[in-house]
């Protein structure tokens, strides 16, 4: 039954055009970032003392999509739980005979796998940013993979996951999109208000930041231009520390919304 | 084959209570739930389409505990809710596919044989390309009837389900139910005592979520033979009949006056007339008694 329904989701998204469409516009959005960051438009688009592929750069690049990226959740994540109830559908769904933890998980997991699809589509964008033919070789580095890998995974994956499970649990409970919508929000500035409350350089602002950034950056913040051209992208055991809380975070707030949700549920009238 | 219900009780959390110490025992065959808006119907449905717990009692079908194993109830169980949609844009055949295999048929020649089965019970075949969602309430309800076929089941489940259809859509909806109806358990509700006098083969009549009344329909218009009289009277005197006999439905006629059903061991007086006792009044009486009750 798990794979029937992730099947079907799966499918169903990839037969959404609304599915291409967030995919092109991230791939282009990153791709003209990039290209730009590296002169292909000119010397005007870009500082031509910055490394536009240094490691450091494509962090800070997928740093500025994830916030994008954030939006994209209750509009995938949330909508996959959302169109059941929206649809009544679930009238009937929620007589058959499969379990909670099967339609829960494929129902999540679906969505997830069709936001990192997308995801992986910023970095590819990025990449390619950089072989655009009239871009100044000046400005960038030989292909590096590192980075990449360690963008996508260690901090754009995470906090996706973060915020996509915080997206799907009020969806879930609330059974209204908008919702899933101001949770976003709300969690971003939660972030912002951990910032000031203790300061960039505390140890309670690295390790709660939900982005992993402020852990990130007590490093880089301190780097000259040279190392921020040059240097691989140092990531202290405090910013793995940051993303097992966080990733700790995520599993619990599946598990209420798990524990709270039942197929039975009262009809008020 | 018997589903039991035992003294099933469900207040909401606003105060109603919609399920009263409920008892009923159900054998195979067609079951009427005949009732008004707001009986308590739909709450003993989806208590039996395990979408919702009671706060007390037990149900039992066959040797299924319901409320302790839904999961297992559910394997056997075809349920049409009152209320449900489908998701946009997905026709009858790729709907019914994926609920096939959601009901557990994983071999592609079974699901296919099946679902042609279901379509051309519920006289859908023509359609099975469209979008379902861009049916007509009539078809829309016998899609309802052929997902809930798909797993072959004991227990069939139909709430309301010709609310709102026009009357030729009711009548082949009627016919799809009786060509079901074979070696199951079908209960039905509704508040339409038509759907019963040409359907059901036992049926009860529920109000303020207790039983008020069980039995056959022939049965039920039996008991109150040579006790229905009519009389027609002014508009005026309505209200006089209405404290001096149990007046059970009034119906105007064209020139305005009206047509009183009374319900009395004896004749009343000597205005009124011998009427044949039809299942309409079976319903009004046990309203009546409950009401005064």
């Amino acid at each position: 039954m798990f794979l029937t329904i992730l099947h079907f989701e799966l499918k169903y998204w990839l037969k959404n055009w609304s599915f291409y469409i967030y995919l092109s516009v991230f791939f282009v959005m990153a791709l003209l970032s990039m290209a730009g960051a590296a002169g292909a438009f000119g010397e005007g688009t870009a500082s031509t003392d910055h490394i536009a592929n240094s490691p450091l750069s494509i962090y800070n690049f997928t740093k500025f999509f994830n916030k994008f990226l954030l939006f994209l959740l209750p509009a995938i994540v949330g909508s996959t739980i959302y169109k059941d109830f929206k649809s009544n559908f679930n009238n009937i769904l929620f007589t058959y005979p499969f379990s909670k933890t099967n339609y829960l998980f494929a129902k999540f997991l679906s969505s997830f796998i069709i936001v990192s699809i997308i995801t992986i589509f910023v970095e590819l964008g990025l990449f390619l940013g950089t072989k655009i033919p009239t871009a100044n070789g000046a400005q960038l580095l030989p292909f590096d993979a590192l980075p990449y890998l360690q963008t996508y995974f260690i901090f754009l994956i995470p906090n996706l996951l973060l915020f996509g499970t915080v997206v799907f649990v009020t969806v879930l409970i609330s059974r209204n999109i908008y919702v899933g919508f101001i949770s976003v929000i709300l969690l971003w500035l939660l972030s912002e208000i951990v910032l000031r409350i203790a300061g960039i350089e505390s140890l309670t602002s690295f390790l709660l930041e939900p982005f992993g950034n402020n852990a990130t950056q007590s490093i880089t913040r301190h780097w000259t231009l040279s190392e921020q051209n040059t240097l691989p992208l140092v990531l202290q055991p405090i910013v793995y520390y940051n993303r097992l809380v966080w990733l700790f975070a995520s599993i619990i707030i599946f598990t209420i919304g798990y524990r709270w949700f039942s197929f039975s549920q009262n009809l008020l009238h | 084959m018997t589903l039991r219900i035992n003294k099933l009780s469900k207040t909401y959390p606003n105060g109603v209570k919609a399920l009263d110490n409920l008892t009923l025992e159900i054998q195979k065959g067609m079951f009427g739930l005949l009732g008004p808006n707001g009986a308590g119907k739909s709450s003993l449905m989806r208590t039996l389409a395990t979408l919702q717990n009671p706060d007390e009692g037990t149900i039992y079908f066959e040797d299924i505990d319901v409320l302790n194993n839904p999961m297992t109830l559910r394997k056997t169980l075809g349920y049409l809710p009152q209320d449900f949609g489908v998701y946009p844009k997905m026709s009858a055949m790729d709907l019914l596919d994926y609920l096939a295999t959601l009901k557990g048929i994983t071999s592609r020649k079974d699901r296919n044989n099946l679902i042609q089965q279901v379509l051309e019970i519920t006289n859908l075949y023509g359609v099975r390309k469209q979008f379902v969602d861009n049916y007509s309430g009539g078809m829309k309800q016998r899609f309802g009837i052929a997902q809930l076929l798909l797993n072959n089941p004991k227990l069939i489940i139909v709430d309301e389900p010709t609310a709102g259809l026009d009357p030729a859509e009711r009548n082949r909806f009627l016919n799809v139910l009786r060509e079901i109806a074979s070696s199951n358990i079908i209960i039905f509700s509704t508040h339409i005592v038509d759907d019963i006098k040409d359907l059901c083969n036992d049926m009860a009549i529920m109000n303020g979520g207790k039983i008020l009344k069980k039995s056959k329909p022939s049965e039920a218009t039996k008991e109150i033979e040579n006790k229905i009289w009519i009389h027609n009277c002014s508009r005026e005197k309505l209200e006089e009949m209405e404290q001096l006999h149990i007046v059970l439905s009034s119906k105007y006629n064209e020139d305005n006056s009206i047509n009183i059903r009374v319900y009395a061991n004896e004749q009343p007086a000597e205005y009124f007339i011998k009427a044949t006792a039809n299942l309409e009044d079976v319903y009004f009486i046990a309203l009546k008694n409950h009401h005064q009750a």
